[in-house]
């Protein structure tokens, strides 16, 4: 019969006091479909200060996202690049995570989106001298990432999804939206990160342009302070470096 | 805005409201997109939502959601699995309807799942307990009957002399009644059974089809069906011993390349060998007494200490004249396995060691590991099961276990006693006829009448449904519809005499076996489904279900189901909500809450 009474988590009880959108959050992040749920209080107030934390983004956002042109622009800044970066990794994650019914994946990736959206918009406010007029690139970029953002947690908590799509000025409901279209494009990474080896052995890792020249990459490894530390303050004798792969330095 | 909190519990009234008044959640079958059939194991109205119901239900609602943003014309709906037990337990403990108290539990419980926000049609919900439904059920239940895939024969049941009811083994502990603690009787009843086992090839080779579920699901199901292949042989028996002039005893062997290793024959406790032996043999009457009180589950058989009455009739070996085996009745021979008999093999065999280390019958291994001596090759107290070479065999010496199959078998077609062969290549199932018979009340009614003259007579379809009566009392145990005074007292549709109604309901699990294809237009009065409709949507796209409690899993496991695409499976919320002992679940299927009768 009634499970209830032996379970010591009542779902009424959870609804009435942090919300439903809370309890789906919760019963989705906490383990794969095939594992058990480990209950926890400590865990459903995670949860409900996620939406609290989604509620207070998206309104930043949207005050951003006022400054937004109608029109795509041509050209995005580097910090507009960024966001719409991770906005379109997000959704390619997203929708790839739920489509393998891996839903604690999917919700992984959408703190990591809201976290990175979290600092771009930090980032915005500083570079408009703490105010909220971005320039229209930023702001586009900050509107389309919210709206990407809203959509993808409306599956899991579609009444905060409602609630802020409405916030971000949409006269229609999330729940009939369609599911937006990722930009492939935003999806190739243009730094790559390689090992650094001095002597057959790894020192540090450099990041650089993809298609960073030879003497680039040299320059950018030879840099790096773990490196001039194993070299002790001389000149390598020899940098090899391995295009995608490697960088070898002989002392 | 960005600095007041969010009210969820204002909200999200507010959000189901406006979802629930524009209808975005109904779909519609003549819609042209491309369908996506989300599917959550409909629930039973227990009366709470737990927290393993939130996990499913949310994870099916992300997927309809998000499939319903990628533009497909998605089905979610849900429903009530609505019939059974509890409700009669309320009956009788809370003086409460059953009726009654199922659909205050519907109520309540709809409305626990309405504040989760799930995007569901609930246009178009269901319930099982609804005549409008089970007047489906009770169609193709004649229908069945008319094609006979419907039979009516005698089987053994646990029956509990207290309550006066069937009960599943489950619901049998320790040789006793859950409810009664009434020692637990065998009992033979005549039942109707659902004949799966025409199935059970065409159900086998399906399950390869199911590409995208589990393995170790597929696996438990293959494991159900059963499938073996093997040898039915007639031993004859030596004419000195039997008191009854029987004359040979059949058996049904995987392993007939193990009969140089026999020391023993043994059957089933209700074999008619026995029940013949007893009648001249009162120890033996009591032991067969005595078996007849456990259950007869796969695992009480298992765990069961193995336990036999040597009979004093011998049967010969069907390759040596001269050797004769004893004949043993043995609690661990199931009746409806195979013939209910069989040779032991102790070497090979571990229920068979097992038995022969007891009564010191000993062992001679026929199979040697490759590697191992043959000379030097003994079999202590772990039988042997691995493959290898026959020893120990005479003309089987030397052969690998498949070539000794074929030639035990070759030899044994050809040899004839009274015209037919001693042996007889066979496919045998585990998987058995589906009884669905249970003298209960709140179940869909079998729409079957009982004429003197006319025998087993159908409800004609223009009756239907054959609805329960509401007045019944619970105050006694067994059927109320049996002991009610006048629903089943008919008029023979044949003959116009006085007949009597059948008493039995179905078992709950008919009624969970169809709802997926109810659902594609569960409205339709003229038919269970509208084969085009359901064709549409079926096979369901994804089916999410909880796993609870092993034993209901493996009952359903009985009856694969064929229409779900894309099954993932769930845990409900923690260790304690696992049977006792923490076991770790095992395959598909029932999320029943425990202690459901079926």
């Amino acid at each position: 019969m009634s499970k209830s009474k032996r379970n010591t988590v009542d779902p009424d009880d959870i609804i009435a006091a942090y919300g439903a959108d809370t309890a789906r959050w919760f019963m989705l992040s906490d383990s794969p479909p095939e594992r058990d749920v480990n209950w926890t209080e400590k865990g459903v107030q995670g949860a409900w200060r996620f939406t609290q934390r989604l509620w207070r983004v998206i309104g930043e956002a949207t005050e951003i996202a006022k400054a937004a042109p109608a029109a795509k622009p041509a050209a995005f800044g580097p910090l507009a690049l960024a966001v719409r970066k991770a906005a379109h990794g997000a959704l390619a994650k997203v929708t790839d995570a739920v489509d393998k019914l891996h839903f604690n994946v999917a919700v992984a990736h959408i703190y990591e989106f809201t976290s990175a959206l979290q600092s771009a918009l930090n980032d915005a406010k500083a570079t408009a001298g703490g105010k909220a007029d971005a320039a229209g690139d930023i702001a586009w970029a900050v509107r389309e990432a919210a709206d990407i953002l809203v959509m993808l947690f409306n599956p899991m908590m579609p009444h905060l999804a409602e609630e802020c799509w409405a916030a971000l000025g949409h006269k229609t409901l999330v729940a009939e939206a369609p599911w937006p279209a990722v930009e492939g494009a935003l999806l190739i990474e243009d730094v790559i990160v390689l090992p650094v080896q001095v002597n057959g052995k790894k020192r540090a890792d450099v990041t650089v342009p993809r298609d960073a020249a030879a003497n680039a990459v040299e320059a950018a490894a030879l840099a790096l302070e773990p490196v001039q530390r194993a070299l002790g303050g001389k000149p390598p004798k020899k940098v090899i470096v391995v295009p995608q792969r490697i960088v070898n330095v002989v002392a | 805005m960005s600095t007041e909190r969010y009210n969820a519990r204002e909200a999200e009234a507010r959000w189901q409201k406006i979802w629930d008044e524009r209808g975005i959640f109904a779909s519609k079958n003549d819609d042209p997109r491309s369908r996506y059939y989300v599917l959550e194991m409909f629930p039973y109205p227990s009366g709470r939502i737990h927290m393993g119901h939130v996990r499913n239900y949310t994870m099916g609602d992300v997927v309809a959601r998000t499939k319903r943003a990628m533009g497909f014309n998605v089905l979610h709906p849900m429903g009530w699995d609505a019939f059974g037990m509890p409700a009669e337990n309320a009956a009788m403990e809370r003086k409460v309807h059953p009726k009654a108290w199922t659909y205050q539990n519907i109520e309540a419980m709809k409305a626990q799942l309405k504040s989760m926000g799930l995007s569901l049609d609930w246009a178009r919900e269901l319930a099982t307990c609804d005549p409008t439904y089970y007047k489906h059920q009770q169609k193709m239940f004649l229908d069945f009957l008319r094609a006979g895939l419907v039979e009516r024969k005698s089987s053994k049941v646990n029956w509990d002399p207290v309550d006066n009811t069937v009960l599943a083994n489950e619901q049998v502990i320790d040789g006793r009644g859950w409810r009664s603690g009434a020692l637990v009787e065998q009992r033979e009843l005549t039942q109707w059974f659902f004949k799966i086992t025409a199935y059970a090839q065409e159900l086998l080779d399906a399950i390869d089809t199911l590409e995208r579920w589990p393995d170790k699901v597929r696996t438990m199901q293959r494991n159900w069906i059963g499938r073996s292949e093997g040898l039915l042989i007639r031993f004859a028996l030596d004419p000195k011993t039997v008191k009854n002039g029987e004359s040979e005893l059949e058996i049904f062997t995987t392993r007939p390349d193990t009969l140089f290793g026999a020391k023993f024959m043994a059957v089933a406790p209700d074999h008619p060998l026995a029940a013949a032996a007893a009648k001249k043999d009162a120890k033996l009457a009591t032991f067969i007494e005595e078996c007849k009180r456990h259950g007869t589950s796969a695992e009480e058989i298992e765990t069961a200490e193995k336990m036999g009455y040597d009979t004093g009739i011998r049967a010969v070996h069907p390759f040596d004249p001269s050797w004769t085996l004893p004949v043993y009745v043995a609690n661990f021979i199931l009746m409806d396995y195979g013939t209910g008999a069989i040779f032991g093999c102790p070497a090979h065999d571990q229920r068979d060691l097992d038995f022969v280390n007891k009564y010191g019958l000993g062992n001679t291994p026929v199979v040697c590991p490759p590697d191992v001596d043959p000379a030097s090759f003994v079999v202590i107290d772990t039988a042997f099961v691995g493959d290898g070479r026959m020893i120990n065999s005479r003309f089987l010496d030397g052969m690998t276990i498949a070539q000794a199959k074929e030639e035990v078998a070759k030899r044994l077609e050809k040899e004839t006693r009274g015209n037919i062969p001693v042996g007889e290549r066979k496919v045998n199932f585990r998987l058995r006829d589906w009884g669905i018979s249970r003298q209960r009340y709140w179940g869909c009614p079998i729409p079957i009448i009982h004429c003197e003259d006319c025998g087993v007579v159908p409800v004609p379809d223009a009756d239907l449904p054959v609805k329960l009566p509401d007045d019944v009392t619970f105050d006694k145990p067994g059927n109320p519809l049996d002991r009610h005074s006048t629903w089943k007292h008919v008029k023979c549709p044949h003959c116009g005499k006085d007949a009597r109604r059948e008493t039995d309901t179905m078992d709950t699990f008919v009624d969970s076996s169809w709802y997926f294809a109810r659902f594609t237009d569960p409205q339709l009065a003229t038919a269970p489904t509208d084969k085009k409709i359901a064709d549409a949507w079926l096979p369901v796209d994804q089916y999410i279900f909880a796993l609870l409690h092993p034993r209901d899993e493996e009952d359903r496991a009985s009856r694969p189901r064929r229409a779900v695409r894309r099954p993932v499976h769930a845990r409900h919320g923690g260790a304690r909500d696992l049977p006792q002992g923490g076991r770790h679940v095992r395959g598909t299927g029932g999320g029943r809450d425990r202690g459901r009768g079926r």
